[in-house]
């Protein structure tokens, strides 16, 4: 048998674990004899092994991301395929964040309609098969008016302060580390819990799975004093803290007044710059400007010595270069740091020429 | 977000924005690594990938044409790329697409298949019998990836992975094994 009968998509079906029995042992037989499936297969393993350094073979403006503190733009876990109808989604296991929000939900004794709830969170593309980015998971309490926070690298004293001031707390973790009866295949977030207490002299800390507690019953009959909502279970901080790590320590918050706000922007220190970035910086510096220019003139607004805000004059509505050093140095940091999150986040600024 | 059927019809109709962005830019990474590791010797880039997008759209698509979706189509692109790579480098290539040969080939492969007892001696030599576990009941059982995913307790994202990892073991055994008994 030659590997030349296979084709490439029952080879690539073979790759991906999609084959039936008889494209695998056709494969399997095949590399017995066939050298160039063989090669074939060889190239493919060393892909998937070197897939993490494909990039850096290409020319970036960036310095080598495996030397960067990165905190990769996560999202949870979840299946993967087409997205489905809403009534579809109570069918897939992807709806840890937003049984979180709508436990607090009543826990704030909102009333809410679950159908609406589904399809708000679906259509703004907060409830995806393929894995609800970590930002996404609070929204719906914000688009219910409630006031919620998202800080990567938060600690066990923030989760504290907050639980002081009657917070709820959702915080995203690798459950298979928190349960450590289960396999760990993947180190990646891939479940969210709220937290409703922490014990810091006893060391543990008390959760509310919606996995627990959840039947698809209970979705379609919701009821605000349903007692399998409730469902809490406690766990060593230690543990708590291995399996919320993977998700660099996310933590969404939803605040009970305004004044509780502290803002916590993501650290970005770290992050070095080179020269190309800086210049880019420059560029979007003025062009952040001309951006914040036109749509002032667009509104009525002109030049002044002085801002007047009832003859609509303004002293920065002057060409970037004219501009005082300390706006400029304004629009200049926001660049940057806009730069810098972008790397922290996980994502490479490629330069066109380079593709 | 596009889905493969989306950008399988975006690269038939030569769509140039689907072309740019997923053959030249998202497949770029992929393309270097396979001519990194495919050919011992500097080759042009652009030279190399312009032919494979020509052969991939020969015959008015039909290669493209062709896909069934039974896989992902990364995973084809990477295959088709490989494997064009290595008749490229051996002065192999041969211009008609041979996709439907391929298929009637296919089958009248059924009498020479791998004898069970061979494929079971490969799953005991791969040292995750988990991963086991998952090929028997995907591949020999076709059993939905979701419902096993559910029965394994694990999202479906990770058994996703989990497949491929197991596969990719599988590989690796059977490979080894061809090398240990030559």
């Amino acid at each position: 048998m030659n590997s030349q009968w296979l084709t490439d998509e029952q080879l690539a079906s073979f790759l991906d674990c999609t084959t039936n029995e008889e494209g695998m042992r056709c494969v399997l037989q095949s590399l017995q004899t066939d050298t160039s499936l063989r090669e074939t297969l060889t190239v493919a393993l060393r892909l998937e092994e070197d897939a993490q350094q494909q990039s850096s073979s290409v020319s970036t403006l960036n310095p080598q991301p495996s030397t960067l503190p990165l905190i990769p733009l996560l999202r949870l876990a979840a299946d993967k395929g087409e997205l489905p109808a809403a009534a579809d989604i109570l069918q897939t296991r992807n709806l840890c964040g937003w049984l979180c929000e709508l436990y607090i939900l009543r826990r704030r004794g909102l009333d809410v309609d679950l159908k609406q709830l589904l399809t708000t969170a679906v259509d703004n593309g907060w409830l995806r098969p393929e894995g609800t980015p970590l930002h996404a998971i609070g929204q719906l309490l914000a688009h219910q008016g409630l006031l919620v926070t998202h800080t990567y690298d938060a600690t066990l004293d923030d989760i504290a302060r907050a639980l002081a001031l009657n917070n709820d707390l959702i915080v995203c973790v690798d459950s298979d580390k928190l349960h450590p009866g289960q396999p760990d295949e993947e180190d990646a977030p891939n479940h969210a819990l709220v937290v409703t207490g922490l014990d810091l002299a006893a060391e543990t800390i008390t959760l509310y799975d919606p996995a627990e507690s959840t039947t698809d019953s209970t979705l379609e009959t919701p009821s605000k004093d349903d007692s399998s909502l409730l469902t809490e279970s406690s766990f060593p901080l230690s543990l708590f803290q291995y399996a919320w790590h993977e998700s660099h320590n996310y933590l969404v918050r939803v605040l009970r007044n305004v004044s509780e706000y502290a803002p916590q922007p993501i650290d970005l220190q770290d992050i070095p710059l080179t020269h190309d970035l800086r210049e880019l910086s420059e560029a979007i510096a003025e062009n952040a400007h001309d951006l914040w220019a036109a749509a002032r003139q667009k509104e009525g607004w002109t030049y002044g010595p002085q801002r007047d805000d009832t003859h609509l004059r303004h002293p920065d509505l002057v060409p970037y270069c004219a501009l005082p050093e300390s706006e400029k140095e304004y629009d200049r940091l926001m660049a940057l740091n806009t730069i810098k999150l972008v790397q922290k986040l996980g994502f490479q600024i490629i330069q066109s020429s380079s593709l | 977000m596009m889905t493969d059927h989306d950008i399988v019809q975006g690269l038939i109709c030569r769509d140039e924005r689907v072309t740019r962005e997923f053959f030249f830019q998202r497949c770029r990474p992929l393309f270097m690594s396979i001519i990194q590791q495919v050919f011992p010797y500097d080759v042009d880039y652009d030279e190399v990938v312009n032919e494979l997008y020509l052969y991939l759209l020969a015959d008015d698509g039909a290669r493209l044409r062709s896909f069934g979706f039974r896989c992902s189509l990364y995973q084809w692109i990477k295959v088709i790329a490989i494997r064009y790579l290595i008749k490229k480098r051996d002065r192999l290539i041969e211009n008609a697409s041979q996709e439907t040969l391929y298929i009637e080939r296919a089958s009248e492969s059924e009498s020479a298949m791998m004898a069970r007892s061979d494929v079971e001696r490969l799953f005991s030599l791969m040292p995750n019998q988990r991963y086991v576990h998952v090929i028997r009941r995907l591949v020999l059982e076709e059993q939905k990836p979701e419902q096993l995913a559910e029965e394994m307790n694990i999202t479906a994202a990770n058994l996703y992975n989990i497949r491929r990892r197991a596969m990719a073991q599988l590989t690796r055994v059977a490979l080894q094994d061809v090398h240990r008994t030559r």
